[in-house]
């Protein structure tokens, strides 16, 4: 989708090489911290940001002429763009006109989707921020797209709001083929529902692959607390499938296992080699730990 | 269903949708009901103190009262013209509303000729609203017929009517040159009310310089508007029929006449003007 796109504004670099795949029917999920550059690289994807040098497709048509994609698309960026002098409902049959449909998915069945048909006739400044948001959803929805690009979709929803958004996000690429990308920096709940992700960080790809190679790659953290750290820290070196063994201040070990590690045999050795174990902790691999290890990573290099 | 008719067609929805535009309409008709109401009070007033009546005062007919009424209103809808249109583009770009037409197989030609369509439909819109509610108040409120001062015949009825229709259709041009200004000012300034101000300066320009540009200022649009303009012929056709002596001079024909032709170089140059500058505009 982008190769080595970089922009500059003045003296700043704000991309300087952004290298995004996405391919068809997947959840992808474009991450990074706030101002990372997620929604400028969305923004050079769609020409609505002219960039220095790379290159940016959709279906193979470069950004500048994206009116010539046949496809139906849906766009949802951030600040959602909703016209606060037209209701939720006329600004959905705006954009329904703009787009000529005639069949697909309509006003009301895109709404019924984001669970926004209650707020219908509200004017675009009587709703809230996440409301705004699901409303920009919702225009993104109409008429069946084929891809859709969304910018910061869950960014101030609630969190029955993210749950509702996300399973819809998966259900759209399951049963319909629909490819999704969204952008986000709440890497927790994304995870969940990403086929594959791309980590970006001061205008740079430091990372992209596959949700699950990734955190499988990554492993599950370990967190010990005993008495004798010297001898569970040399049973945890000699443990098969345990690595980065670090002590830590007070009496306090971790370490790094495979997400398939099997810890029962392991808390066994340690009672039966009489450490003073007061606590055994298994955190499992997310997306934020393998974030933070890639940004890390990134700036080592 | 090409992109531009698509465009169009959305812009049309916005038109009929939007507050502000419906407002506007109302503004205008308002402002022609107002100018001619209050004229007739201030008849009625003069009547009753002994100052004479409808054979006493050209401004008492039909004819003058439409023209200025008329006036008025365009006055009015030129005003909100360059802020509606300069201001609405900045606005949807700044809240994000402007992106949606590009995702939507609309090219920024395509959407930025139906935007200065779109305009060019306010200001026909404007135009009648203009007449038509300065037409309906003066008609119901004075008698048409000849001209009369101080109780003689001033002038016929048929020497009247020829410069007034003139001053309205002489009136459209300027207008469109306007709405076409105010969107090239809209698509190429970040902030909607920096747009309406330098839109504003300008064609008041014209008029601040009038004297120093001499005989080349009706080759400007803006010195033509029916209006705010300095060589308004709808101005001139309100005097003529008022019976005020210096108004619309035999050399105005000549003024008239650029007037008719300058206006349309200016909107197809702002139109041009405004596709490019649209192109590249960051969104």
């Amino acid at each position: 989708m982008t190769r080595s796109l970089s922009l500059r504004f003045g003296k700043m670099d704000i991309l300087k090489g952004v290298n995004l795949q996405v391919e068809q029917g997947q959840v992808y999920g474009l991450l990074g911290r706030n101002g990372a550059g997620k929604t400028t690289t969305l923004r050079c994807a769609l020409g609505f940001q002219p960039f220095r040098s790379g290159s940016a497709e959709i279906f193979g048509v470069p950004a500048q002429e994206l009116h010539l994609v046949s496809q139906q698309l849906g766009v949802a960026l951030d600040p959602p763009g909703m016209d606060d002098t037209l209701t939720v409902r006329q600004n959905l049959e705006l954009a329904r006109i703009r787009s000529g449909l005639r069949a697909g998915r309509g006003v009301d069945e895109a709404l019924a989707l984001v669970g926004l048909s209650h707020r219908a006739d509200n004017a675009g400044d009587k709703l809230s921020h996440g409301q705004s948001r699901r409303a920009a959803v919702a225009r993104a929805l109409l008429g069946r797209p084929s891809l859709l690009l969304l910018d910061e979709p869950l960014s101030g929803l609630d969190p029955e709001g993210v749950e509702v958004l996300l399973a819809l996000f998966r259900r759209l690429a399951d049963e319909e083929g629909v490819t999704v990308l969204l952008s986000s920096h709440h890497l927790r709940e994304v995870q969940h529902v990403c086929d594959r992700v791309g980590m970006i960080e001061q205008g740079v790809t430091v990372l992209e692959g596959r949700v699950d190679s990734l955190l499988q790659e990554a492993g599950d953290g370990l967190r010990l607390e005993c008495k004798d750290l010297d001898r569970a820290e040399a049973l945890l070196e000699t443990t098969t499938g345990v690595r980065d063994v670090q002590r830590q201040k007070g009496s306090v070990l971790r370490a790094q296992v495979d997400s398939t590690f099997e810890a029962n045999p392991l808390i066994h050795a340690l009672v039966q080699a009489d450490v003073g174990l007061s606590d055994f902790t298994r955190d499992r691999a997310n997306l934020v730990d393998v974030f933070q290890r890639a940004v890390a990573k990134a700036v080592q290099a | 269903m090409t992109g531009l008719w698509r465009s169009f067609s959305a812009e049309l929805y916005l038109l009929r949708q939007r507050k502000g535009f419906r407002i506007g309409i109302l503004l205008v008709a308002f402002a022609a009901i107002l100018r001619i109401g209050v004229a007739l009070l201030l008849f009625r007033l003069g009547e009753s103190a002994g100052n004479g009546g409808p054979e006493d005062h050209a401004t008492w007919n039909f004819w003058p009262q439409l023209a200025h009424g008329a006036r008025t209103a365009l006055f009015f809808a030129e005003l909100l013209l360059l802020g509606l249109v300069a201001g609405a583009l900045p606005r949807e770009v700044d809240s994000g509303a402007a992106r949606d037409p590009f995702s939507r197989r609309i090219s920024r030609s395509a959407f930025m000729t139906s935007r200065i369509l779109s305009s060019l439909c306010v200001a026909i819109l404007f135009w009648l609203v203009a007449l038509g509610a300065a037409w309906l108040t003066a008609s119901l409120l004075f008698e048409a017929g000849d001209i009369m001062e101080g109780g003689d015949l001033y002038l016929e009825e048929s020497e009247v009517t020829g410069p007034i229709y003139a001053a309205f259709w002489h009136a459209l041009p300027p207008m469109l040159a306007l709405a076409t200004l105010a969107t090239l000012l809209s698509a190429a300034l970040r902030r909607g009310v920096v747009a309406a101000g330098v839109c504003f300066g300008l064609i008041l320009l014209p008029g601040i310089f009038h004297d120093t540009l001499g005989s080349i200022a009706p080759w400007f649009f803006a010195d033509t508007l029916a209006g705010f303009g300095e060589d308004s012929f709808l101005a001139e056709a309100a005097g003529f029929a008022s019976a005020i002596a210096q108004a619309y001079p035999a050399d105005f024909d000549a003024i008239v006449e650029i007037g008719w032709i300058a206006s349309w170089p200016a909107i197809l140059c702002f139109a041009l003007l405004a596709l490019l500058t649209f192109r590249r505009r960051p969104l």
